[in-house]
């Protein structure tokens, strides 16, 4: 297969969850959109090399986690607040939408670096070593980090169930 | 909250974010207009050089007693190297160890016959050919026919094992491939399973006891092979909850892993880089030593890959100058043993390659420039790396 077939192919397959990781990190539907689609086109630049590595996942990953980065050192694209509107989501099939809303309120309370460890770790599924060379920091970096964000989600995640107005 | 539950509900968030639907020749579009533009940058800068080249070459001439040409003491590389590089006569095998993974899928053919179509009247065997399998960080998958008999059509099961239900990228219930809403179920035993069922297609996904996460799709209409779906199949999600429970539906073994010091090599790779430039390191599979990138003042000038692999796992040698899919290859002997040397394997990896067959460990290096700014490493420097005695302890 050529370039184009076996990136299509793999678009195709990884997309949606390219996209929910964007959405994670970046707490905004469109931006996530835009995340994605400049992670796509660095991967469909990079394709012979990373496919021949066999590290595309690994590869699609640090894009949208990079550009992500990136797109938060831009001044004007700085982490702002936003509608919950602005995703396009649906219920989810075993969670009542409440829990979910929570969740996602304690989450988009997180610092974008908290946030991004939280995703690697914790919805990726990496090592604290494989996040920290993800993310171009020390070890002891990741774990203070995920510590705290850990405290900041449950003391987030009891403040919703006690009615406080962290939501 | 703990960390496991986090996991869990964090995937059920991110399962109720719908994407929008994107067409792929969108993305291959922005990406061929991004490699263009790299391409560009790089043209227009070997142009720009060649321009101020000719015009200085112009003036000398154009001068009617010429000063004494200053010397060129830049280094040719092909004239300086040991190693002499040439076209590729013939090809070298391509024994790569990660690519080998037909007897794993073979075997779970069989496997998933056993629970489903005992009698083989319905489930192809394993085909290099047609099983179009797919590989990732601790992830393996592939497409096996599904007929029925008298019928034309072709549909497909499709099974995919993962280490986790992170590297669990394949399954239907969460990439929406299907648009499919999934239900947590419970397996034969108890185990955590989800199941998604449409008038074609029925999924199934189960965590087995060991953290493996197997995924079942099947599919009337096999889109890869065929147009014609198949009237209907026989199968309940019990049966593949049955199925996908089997625990000899297990992940390879990963390739034997060298006794080659990813710290000590990343250190020696940083010495050939030299203080001036920044090596960055990535995580890799087991198989590799470094993965990473150079980068220079500012930009990435390189993208370094090495991996090894002990000798006595009986790959052979990784493929340098495969199929004369490089432009130059050249080898020599260090001790004995051989060194494999290519360059430019066009156009997609314009570059040095370097293998050395040691006495314990097979290692190689892939060395990508990026760029305009991208340069090779000294060759020398490079074979001196990869054949030095601390990796072959």
């Amino acid at each position: 297969m050529d370039r184009d077939e076996e990136f299509s192919a793999y678009v195709a397959q990884r997309r949606p969850q390219l996209y929910r990781t964007a959405v994670l990190l970046c707490g905004d539907a469109h931006r996530a959109e835009d995340v994605v689609q400049t992670a796509l086109a660095k991967l469909y630049a990079a394709w012979p090399r990373v496919r021949r590595a066999d590290s595309v996942d690994a590869y699609a990953r640090r894009a949208v986690v990079n550009t992500h980065l990136d797109e938060t050192r831009r001044p004007w694209r700085r982490e702002r607040s936003f509608a919950t509107d602005d995703l396009d989501r649906r219920a989810p099939s075993a969670l009542p939408v409440e829990e979910t809303d929570a969740l996602w309120t304690a989450l988009r309370a997180l610092p974008a670096g908290q946030r991004r460890v939280v995703v690697l770790r914790h919805y990726w599924g990496l090592s604290v070593e494989e996040t920290a060379a993800d993310l171009g920091v020390s070890a002891g970096t990741v774990k203070s980090q995920t510590s705290d964000a850990l405290a900041r989600l449950r003391s987030t995640l009891t403040l919703v169930d006690n009615g406080g107005e962290q939501r | 909250m703990t960390a496991t539950d986090l996991e869990r509900e964090l995937a059920r968030l991110a399962d109720s974010f719908d994407p929008p639907v994107v067409p792929v020749s969108a993305d291959v579009a922005r990406g061929r207009r991004r490699l263009l533009r790299t391409r560009m940058t790089v043209v227009g800068a070997a142009a720009a050089t060649a321009a101020v080249l000719a015009s200085a070459t112009l003036l000398g001439q154009g001068t009617p007693q010429s000063r004494p040409q200053p010397i060129d003491r830049t280094p040719d590389a092909e004239q300086t190297e040991a190693v002499e590089l040439r076209e590729p006569t013939q090809p070298l095998p391509d024994l790569d160890p990660r690519n080998d993974n037909a007897a794993t899928l073979s075997r779970w053919n069989d496997l998933l016959a056993e629970h489903l179509d005992p009698e083989r009247e319905h489930l192809q065997p394993y085909s290099r050919r047609t099983a179009n399998s797919q590989t990732g960080e601790g992830y393996l998958g592939s497409r096996f026919g599904w007929t029925n008999p008298g019928e034309e059509g072709l549909g497909m099961l499709v099974v995919g094992v993962a280490r986790s239900r992170a590297a669990s990228w394949d399954s239907p219930c969460r990439t929406g491939q299907y648009d499919l809403v999934c239900t947590v179920a419970d397996g034969p035993d108890g185990e955590w399973a989800r199941v998604g069922a449409s008038d074609a297609v029925t999924v199934v996904e189960l965590e087995q006891a060991d953290g493996d996460v197997v995924t079942l799709t099947l599919d009337l209409l096999f889109g890869n092979n065929s147009t014609v779906p198949i009237s209907g199949a026989d199968i309940t999600p019990d049966q593949l909850l049955e199925a996908a429970a089997d625990e000899r539906l297990d992940l390879p073994e990963p390739p034997p892993v060298s006794s080659v010091d990813p710290a000590g090599f990343q250190r020696g790779l940083a010495e050939l880089v030299g203080d001036d430039r920044e090596l960055v390191g990535f995580p890799g599979d087991d198989a590799t030593v470094f993965e990473g990138a150079v980068y220079g003042k500012r930009r990435q000038v390189a993208s370094i890959h090495a991996d090894a692999y002990p000798v006595s796992a009986g790959y052979g040698l990784p493929s340098a100058c495969p199929d004369k899919q490089y432009r130059r290859c050249g080898r020599r002997e260090v001790d004995g043993h051989l060194v494999l040397v290519a360059r430019d394997r066009q156009p997609w990896f314009p570059g040095t390659e370097v293998v050395f067959a040691g006495t314990e460990n097979v290692v190689r290096v892939q060395w990508q420039r990026s760029g305009d700014e991208g340069d090779d490493p000294e060759l020398e420097a490079l074979i001196a790396l990869v054949t030095d005695p601390r990796w072959q302890t």
